[in-house]
């Protein structure tokens, strides 16, 4: 229900905004790519399946899968993107962003099982992906050689239980992982099986010998740091998800300057904090302008803040909202699970709906990029 | 100038904007009050009862007598049964620390609770109350007693109660149970002020309900029945098959839902000017309530007889219960469940 006070404050978020210098970055972008959306939805007849989308909404492939499907990758230097099944996923499927045909269904090593999401080497050589080896609780990241039809050639520790979102780091050989912290077990189903004892972090990891290069703890310990993009400049913004109780509303938004460690979670005020119930679902990083939007579905939130000066830009009243990626020029796409596709315009004006098919969009969107 | 965005379909969004002329706030605190001291009484049922249920144990233990295992069986399906009343509230204290799978870790397709208390019938040493608190959600509940209880098998073994180590771990559970009882009804009074003065909780609690119904219906009863997946009749699908009370989980449920949730619901119908909704609803609890007269307390015996036309029968009356949730109690106060705000990750 919109109020006043939010209209007023709204309208105080956009006047501040304009002030901020993202004119000309808006320009650096590569002119004549393209940006399509992949996402996992589900049917109105309860189907799993994986839609690929232009930025006007337009469906340019489809295909039906056995399980719900959670985060996805492009590979690098190939009409490939990599959609993965939800924790704890068995699979994850390849993608010809082209034909829309399932090229490969890839399936998880014994005793371990997939968190959703993977990155990619910047050669496009290797795949990092977040894992839990069940039998000992201990999060891994499986190394992959897309070379060789995705065969699993080692495999490093992820510092920790439950490894969520991973990104490649601009430097190209670092990998920016949220560790979620949280234990689960498959013979639990998605039971939380060590909330007291949780430790989540947000940690950079070598991806040649799986050094722990920087750990950054949230500033609670039930702060379950899950998912997380970087820009060019290494500039992180991670968002958590509390497992706290519900009165309480810590903060849920980190930002790490990577070069520098510096590493802080931003204060959204009494207000709009606990009106986010404890909950982000995905976040996005603009890589040409300064601005990340985070969505939160609980609360039905979109914010964008701008992530060089780490303050709030404006937010959005989206019922379900979850699916966030930058498109270029377009500023970024937005998918709710209520069947909605917008597009958010660089100039944070009002959303644009986009004519997409009606599914219940789920948590993420992948975004792939075709020259 | 951002545009606010809202999603909901425009009937209800008029409704919605409906209640909010109509309904004042301390009409709609008034019923945010009473739904907290319904479901405040339903928790007080769990600890207390939780806490005979204790008490009966140790005094089985010390005492084997046939009538002290009658008293504490009895004291077991009265705790259990409070559970099932207050079972529908999935949010609040009962969040913390997966404290409902630890009351009741079900469904259990992998038999953990009879593995897992096997396992720690045959470890050696210490087995106390505070062994338990961190031995797994399997071990924690309701199901490992019953396992002790009623299961046919280990009641043949050399181990059955009142076996030294068996009543060791028989009363370690029962005071494990007892003390998130009593954490639990603390908590839900320690957010008394917070549960009433946030209007999402009015949300909250009617989305609490519908999942609950749908639970109910689709895997309390209908998985038993065969409705799901491979189509198979199966009694072991059901809850609390162990103590042959199946159905009799998915009665005090349907009760619970009828005495601690449905009048604070009724304050809220009745402010946004729907009093007939009310009374719709109200008639589809009694209906689906009155089946149970003529239902025994366990699901196996009806599903391969002549009795499961009589599932069917309960099943269809959850059914028009889900539905006068779904298509006029939701949209009517502005409810919305979301598929990624309920099921994300």
């Amino acid at each position: 229900m919109t109020t006043r006070r939010q209209v007023l404050r709204l309208g105080m978020a956009s006047l501040a905004l304009a002030s901020a210098p993202m004119g000309c970055a808006l320009f650096q972008q590569p002119t004549g790519t393209e940006h399509l959306l992949f996402s996992a939805a589900n049917t109105p007849e309860g189907n799993y399946t994986l839609v690929g989308l232009d930025s006007a909404g337009q469906v340019r492939s489809q295909v039906t899968v056995g399980d719900r499907c959670h985060g996805g990758c492009q590979r690098p230097g190939s009409r490939q993107v990599l959609l993965f099944a939800r924790r704890p996923g068995r699979h994850f499927y390849v993608i010809d962003t082209l034909s829309g045909q399932l090229l490969a269904s890839i399936d998880a090593e014994p005793d371990h099982h997939f968190y959703g999401h993977g990155a990619f080497s910047p050669d496009g050589r290797y795949l990092y992906t977040t894992e839990n080896h069940y039998p000992s609780g201990q999060g891994v990241i499986g190394v992959y050689d897309a070379s060789t039809g995705y065969t699993r050639v080692r495999q490093l520790a992820a510092g920790g239980i439950g490894p969520h979102e991973v990104r490649m780091h601009p430097d190209g050989n670092t990998l920016v992982v949220a560790l979620g912290g949280i234990q689960t077990h498959p013979d639990y189903q998605r039971i939380k099986l060590n909330l007291e004892t949780m430790s989540p972090a947000l940690l950079l990891i070598d991806r040649h010998d799986g050094t722990v290069l920087q750990r950054h703890e949230p500033s609670h310990q039930q702060l379950s740091c899950r998912h997380l993009d970087v820009s060019p400049d290494g500039t992180v913004i991670a968002g958590y998800q509390f497992q706290g109780p519900e009165w309480q509303a810590p903060p849920l938004i980190a930002r790490l300057d990577s070069q520098r460690g510096d590493f802080r979670e931003l204060s959204l005020g009494d207000g709009l904090q606990s009106q986010l119930r404890n909950y982000t679902a995905s976040i996005a990083v603009h890589p040409y302008l300064p601005l990340s939007a985070i969505t939160a579905p609980r609360g039905g939130k979109l914010l964008v803040i701008n992530h060089r000066s780490g303050e709030l830009a404006v937010t959005y009243d989206v019922d379900d909202c979850a699916g966030i990626m930058a498109a270029g020029q377009r500023g970024f796409l937005l998918t709710s699970g209520t069947g909605a596709v917008f597009q958010l315009p660089a100039n944070l004006g009002a959303l644009i709906p986009l004519q997409a098919p009606t599914l219940r969009w789920d948590n993420h969107l992948t975004a792939v990029t075709v020259a | 100038m951002p545009s606010l965005v809202s999603l909901r379909p425009l009937r209800h969004y008029l409704l919605a904007m409906a209640l909010f002329v109509t309904a004042t706030s301390s009409q709609a605190n008034e019923a945010l009050t009473r739904l907290h001291q319904d479901i405040g009484h339903g928790y007080t049922q769990l600890s207390e009862t939780s806490n005979a249920l204790a008490d009966s144990a140790s005094a089985y233990c010390r005492a084997p007598t046939g009538e002290n295992q009658a008293k504490l069986r009895e004291n077991w399906r009265e705790a259990f049964l409070s559970w099932q009343r207050v079972r529908f509230v999935d949010f609040g204290p009962i969040e913390q620390n997966s404290l409902a799978w630890q009351f009741q870790f079900w469904p259990d397709p992998k038999n953990l609770v009879a593995s897992k208390v096997s396992f720690w019938l045959h470890q050696d040493g210490e087995l106390t109350v505070n062994t338990i608190d961190t031995a797994g959600v399997a071990v924690q509940g309701f199901p490992a007693l019953e396992y002790l209880l009623w299961e046919p098998t280990f009641l043949q073994s050399d181990q059955a109660l009142p076996a030294a180590r068996s009543c060791d771990l028989l009363t370690a559970i029962s005071q494990h149970i007892a003390r998130n009882a009593q954490t639990v009804t603390a908590g839900w009074y320690d957010m008394a002020s917070y549960y009433e003065s946030t209007d999402d909780y009015s949300a909250t609690t009617i989305k609490a309900a519908m999942s609950a119904v749908e639970v109910i219906r689709d895997r309390r009863l209908g998985a038993p029945m065969g409705l799901r997946g491979n189509g198979r009749r199966n009694a072991y699908q059901a809850d609390a098959w162990r103590s042959g009370l199946s159905l009799e989980t998915i009665r005090a449920s349907l009760e619970g839902l009828d005495t601690l949730f449905s009048p604070g619901l009724g304050m809220e119908l009745d402010a946004a000017g729907a009093s007939e909704i009310k009374q719709r609803l109200a008639a589809r609890l009694t209906e689906a309530l009155s089946n149970f007269d003529d239902l025994p307390d366990g699901m196996a015996p009806l599903l391969n007889g002549d009795g499961y036309n009589s599932l069917q029968a309960l099943y269809i009356d959850l059914e028009l219960l889900e539905q006068v949730l779904t298509d006029d109690v939701a949209p009517t106060l502005g409810v919305i469940r979301g598929f990624n705000s309920s099921d994300g990750d």
